[in-house]
């Protein structure tokens, strides 16, 4: 008996049984039924589904996602709102045509109205029934669409005899990826509780006109699966926090400012004291701004920018669509053959004209790094396995080099300098709903020579001293744990680097060639952790958790600081305020 | 000692009853609504009427649809409004100078704290109210710098009356078996499923409570409860051209005891099941001018748009409403056997709860029993605290939905006739007309899901019923199911037709919807028999289902 060989095949048949066992274990009873629901609504489909006179699909793509909401706001201490909530999202995706020529992409002019389409209800809950029948019914509206527009496409395509320059869908492996971890919401009396107590303790404070704390947990689960075989059960959440804060100040003027607050979790959310000691900052700001002097006038000249304002600056120019990071694929009519061949002159002009692509300082660097959880001790909540399409986005991808793109980030609609997918169509939660959105994870801005801090300084107070002047604008945000702060505005002084604050003043982050005109950055990094993109909610946005890497301070050159002109609102109630002191 | 014993019960039972009904949120409102009033008062333009209302909600909201569950919410909450008015009873903000000729003020209103928070509510109270008075204020300038005509002028807002009363607290009437609930509409509406060609299939659970306040400078102290439990079921299918034909079923209740029993809906269900098939074969009718028999159901819709819309007083103040009524206090509007009431002190009607039953309108005035009509002839309105010429009190018919301004409106509507025929009998009537009139065959409606109707002078004033269940009854006797009408017509021209009442009476229940929201409402009556409808088509479009076959059929 060769014993090795059969304790060899002894252990692969274990291990074969134990993924196999594990695969079956991934899967509860309520993900079997959903995934077996959209797998078999979606075969029928692909076998069945074909209009007499129009093309049958060619792809077909099922997102479920499931929705697990708890809300709970406070006002002055008293709770005003409680609620629980679980609904269901869905879309359907079906394609006509193949992965070079499709529907997508294109606009029909000459498009009518139609009263053909039916619906049925979403149901929540493993219904197995329940969701063939709707997944049946949209794929039917979706595809009776997509075939008309198709079939009017190519046409158009024909008619004019035009070049099709980009593919419309790109190809991608089949893969599957099933999340077994479930989210776990926040309990309604934790999410009260901290309502209550954030509120009471900022109505505490003097003058104190608006006090509320509006506390969300949302877990999604998402589902997908396509014709191709990809199979994705994948989960999300996001725990915010918006704290509104009015009062009233010496010249009775109302001020009112916001902190907002995410996590992935409330684990990962700052803890009541942190969020109390921020409260403590703006309140105490607030009662300081009225001896903060204003911008005297308009300034140009170099501007440091410092910690978060540095992340604004990237994200806002970076995160473009067409002229950033993310891509630009506009869609064609048929109005006419003249608009047509414009069209795709520009798309090819998109595709190939270098200074379209020359954004930054020739140092720059841009690298996505979508798998890095965590930098120099801080987690980075932007790190994700797999995107919205099933598509698992590379460990390391540089995405501008030399100031220049190399690669823009997608998911599978091919665009200019972004023909594959990178993995970055990603699911942004929302109340109530789920939607996509081409969106990165983490993303690292570097440049090839860094200086210290004294570097940095002595380059910012040369180009001060260029432009015959003392001082130069620093812009900051204030220490706070919130995702939104706002803008602090410095005058720095070239002699001993003493600085006084001022207000009412604007810096434009994405005016013409702005990454162009840096000029020094510092050794150190910053990380910016934040959700992006999705609806808005308050001030703080549901969206995609994303996480910047960024020099820790930049000087730009030659850039507009404007003063502003905005009047304060003036407290004009009759009655006065209760528990209000002249009462 | 016994007389001494009687009277300590006494005492301990009132004490007792006043310990169940103590509720902290008067006193809060009220120390705030002082407080407002004591410094608003010094102002140039002060306020002489001040109210707050409170609705204190909680629901429980189920929908099932084709035996799954679409969606099952809860929530509980408060919504405060404010009805602030500048001036004096006789010429305050409301009065109309837009030229238009109408008013309504909407509503102002603000989501307060749950809990009995005395700072937090005043919070929100004094934030509202700031809105309230300043709007109210800048209405009452402009009104003083209008020219109001030479006219005399009635006044803006009656005197109010001074009541108290709270009504104690219920139990939470979303703490019921929802399970069993939840199971019984899903098989319900997985059954309908079995119907060919269907469309939808939806059952609907509503079961809520709203405990309303009112307070007011006048020293009314008001809480009142107003649960409900319902069901609504709805079902449609693809006719034969095409189209959608729909059915309906509601029952509403109080309480979950006041609904009918699984078994009876069930069985209901399976007529609506029967009577689909049928629609779905039966044949379009075209436009008809002829006699027509409507069900005390349908006769109750009829009444309530045609009549009950009519007799809301708020609207006959202003030109530009069509004031269909409003001249003719005393003459005949209506056959002599008949007398119409509207009665929100009425609770049952033959056993059934009524869900337009209230004690005090939502402006704090009584509840009234009014006789609109007295053997056929006008005698009444329904007034709210706006006066109109003639009319210048309330009877106790201000209502709206919450956070809106009440104006008068239906509550309980009912239709007496001292005529006693049967169906029998008012099908051969029927049948007499048609022959009379040299019509092939007349028609009975027997079911209907609502209507609507315009009484502005800007529009045709002119009403709307949309049955849902019509069968022709020709001369020979014969009865057949046809679909794809709707019933119209113009009021004084329609009433003048009714020329026979039935024995049974039947209470249609439903939400009225107008200025002032949404307020449920009954409308009780007989069968009719009227010499002269007409109808026109339906309004419809074509369905086309999906390429496929639903996926349970493969």
């Amino acid at each position: 008996m060769n014993r090795p060989l059969n304790f060899i095949n002894t252990l692969l048949v274990v291990l074969f049984l134990t993924a196999g066992q594990g695969f079956a274990q991934v899967l509860n009873q309520k993900d079997s039924i959903i995934l077996s629901a959209m797998q078999e609504e979606l075969e029928n489909n692909m076998q069945n589904l074909r209009e007499d006179g129009f093309d049958q699909p060619f792809f077909i793509g099922y997102s479920v996602s499931d929705l697990d909401l708890k809300l709970a706001s406070a006002s002055f201490g008293a709770l005003v709102s409680s609620k629980s909530t679980q609904n269901r999202d869905w879309n359907s995706r079906v394609m006509v045509g193949s992965y070079q020529l499709n529907d997508e992409n294109f606009t029909d002019s000459f498009e009518g109205s139609s009263n053909d389409v039916y619906y049925e209800n979403v149901p929540i809950g493993a219904d197995y029934w329940g969701l063939r029948r709707v997944l049946w019914a949209s794929t039917n509206n979706v595809y009776k669409r997509a075939a008309r527009l198709f079939k009017q496409k190519r046409k158009a395509i024909s008619d004019f005899k035009l070049e099709y320059p980009l593919s419309d869908f790109s190809q991608t492996p089949k893969y599957t990826y099933l999340d077994k971890a479930q989210s776990r919401l926040t309990s309604q009396e934790e999410l009260e509780r901290r309502s209550q107590e954030l509120s009471g303790y900022i109505a505490g404070f003097d003058s104190i006109q608006t006090a509320t704390a509006i506390l969300t947990d949302i877990g999604a689960r998402n589902y997908y699966y396509n014709s191709e075989g990809t199979k994705v059960i994948e989960n999300g959440q996001v725990t915010i926090g918006l704290l509104t804060i009015s009062r009233v100040n010496g010249k009775n003027e109302v001020e009112t400012t916001s902190l907002d607050y995410f996590g992935v979790g409330l684990a990962a959310f700052p803890s009541i004291e942190t969020i109390k000691q921020d409260i403590d900052w703006q309140v105490k700001h607030m009662e300081q701004s009225s001896s903060i002097e204003k911008l005297k006038e308009d300034y140009n000249g170099p501007v440091m920018l410092r910690g978060q304002a540095v992340a604004d600056f990237f994200r806002a120019n970076l995160f473009k669509a067409g002229k950033g990071i993310l891509p630009n694929r506009k869609s064609f009519n048929n109005k006419n053959e003249e608009s047509a061949r414009q069209f795709f002159d520009d798309l090819e002009e998109d595709m190939t004209d270098e200074d379209k692509v020359k954004i930054g300082n020739k140092q720059m660097k841009v690298t996505m790094l979508n798998k890095l959880s965590e930098f120099e001790g801080i987690q980075l909540i932007g790190a994700y396995e797999i995107d919205a399409d099933g598509v698992v986005p590379p460990e390391e991808l540089v995405l501008i080099e030399g100031g220049m793109i190399r690669q823009k980030i997608n998911g599978r609609v091919p665009a200019p300098y972004a023909p594959t997918s990178t993995g970055s169509n990603r699911f942004s939660i929302a109340i109530g709903s789920v939607s996509n959105l081409i969106a990165p994870g983490v993303i690292k801005v570097d440049f090839e020579n860094k200086v210290s801090e004294a570097e940095l300084v002595a380059s910012f107070n040369e180009r001060i001293l260029e432009n015959d002047a003392e001082e130069g604008v620093v812009i900051e945000m204030p220490p706070l744990h919130s995702m939104s702060r706002p803008r602090q505005y410095f005058l720095q002084q070239v002699t001993d680097g003493s600085r006084r604050q001022v207000k009412k003043a604007s810096f434009g982050y994405t005016r013409k060639n702005s990454l162009k005109k840096i000029i020094a950055v510092s050794e150190e990094y910053y990380v910016y952790n934040f959700l992006y993109g999705g609806n808005q909610y308050g001030g703080a946005n549901a969206g995609v958790p994303v996480s910047l890497i960024v020099p820790a301070a930049i000087v730009l050159r030659d850039s507009d600081v404007s003063k502003v002109n905005y009047k304060s609102k003036k407290l004009d109630t009759i009655v006065p305020q209760p528990g209000m002191a002249q009462e | 000692m016994k007389k001494n014993l009687i009277q300590l019960l006494l005492l301990l039972s009132v004490g007792f009853a006043h310990a169940q009904t103590d509720d902290p949120l008067i006193g809060i409102v009220k120390e705030e609504l002082q407080r407002e009033m004591d410094y608003l008062s010094k102002e140039e333009y002060p306020p002489y009427y001040l109210a707050y209302t409170v609705d204190d909600y909680v629901f429980y909201q189920l929908y099932t649809s084709k035996g799954s569950v679409i969606s099952e919410n809860r929530d509980k909450g408060r919504i405060m409004s404010c009805q602030l008015k500048v001036g004096s009873f006789e010429l305050d903000n409301t009065r109309d100078v837009s030229g238009y000729g109408s008013y309504y003020s909407g509503g102002n209103s603000v989501t307060i704290p749950m809990e009995n928070d005395a700072m937090a509510i005043k919070q929100f109270m004094w934030s509202l109210t700031d809105k309230a008075y300043k709007k109210a204020r800048d209405q009452y300038k402009t009104v003083l710098n209008s020219d109001l005509g030479e006219k005399k002028q009635i006044g803006d807002f009656s005197k109010g009356e001074k009541n108290q009363y709270v009504a104690p607290f219920i139990s939470d009437p979303t703490v019921f078996d929802q399970e069993s609930w939840k199971d019984f509409l899903q098989k319900i509406t997985a059954s309908i499923r079995e119907v060919e060609d269907l469309i939808a299939g939806d059952a609907y659970l509503n079961v809520a409570n709203e405990r309303k306040y009112l307070i007011t400078n006048e020293g009314s102290e008001i809480v009142q409860n107003f649960p409900r439990f319902e069901i609504y079921i709805s079902a449609s299918v693809l006719a034969e051209d095409k189209t959608e034909v729909p059915l309906y079923l509601s029952y509403y209740g109080v309480e979950e005891k006041d609904l009918p029993s699984k078994e009876k809906i069930t069985a209901d269900v399976e007529a609506l099941k029967e009577n689909l098939e049928k629609l779905k074969r039966a044949p379009k009718a075209d436009p008809y001018t002829g006699p027509a028999i409507f069900s005390a159901d349908v006769s109750g819709v009829f009444f309530h748009e045609i009549f009950g819309h009519r007799m809301e007083g708020h609207r006959l103040k202003y030109e530009s409403d069509g004031q269909t009524f409003k001249d003719k206090l005393g003459e005949d509007v209506l056959p002599k056997y008949l007398s119409v009431i509207s009665d929100p002190t009425m609770e049952k009607f033959q056993d059934i709860r009524l869900t337009g039953f209230y004690r005090y309108d939502d402006e704090g005035v009584r509840a009234r029993k009014v006789a609109l009509v007295t053997d056929g002839k006008l005698s009444n309105f329904l007034m709210s605290r706006t006066p109109m010429e003639h009319f210048s009190n309330s009877n106790g018919h201000g209502r709206s939905q919450s956070g809106l301004t009440p104006v008068s409106r239906q509550s309980n509507l009912i239709i007496r006739s001292t005529q006693n025929n049967s169906m029998e009998d008012l099908k051969k009537r029927l049948i007499k007309l048609c022959k009379k009139q040299k019509k092939p065959y007349g028609y009975l409606f027997k079911s209907v899901t609502g209507g609507f109707t315009n009484t502005d002078r800007y529009s045709t004033n002119s009403f709307n019923i949309t049955p849902t269940e019509v069968y022709r009854i020709y001369t020979d006797g014969r009865q057949e199911l046809i679909r794809g009408v709707d019933v119209i017509g113009t009021p004084l021209a329609m009433f003048s037709e009714i020329s026979a009442t039935g024995s049974e009476y039947k209470t249609f229940f439903g939400y009225c919807g107008a200025e002032s929201g949404s307020i449920p409402v009954t409308a009780t009556a007989p069968a009719i028999l009227v010499n002269k409808i007409e109808t026109q088509k339906k309004p419809s479009f074509e369905i086309n289902l999906p390429l496929l076959p639903t996926p349970q059929e493969r």
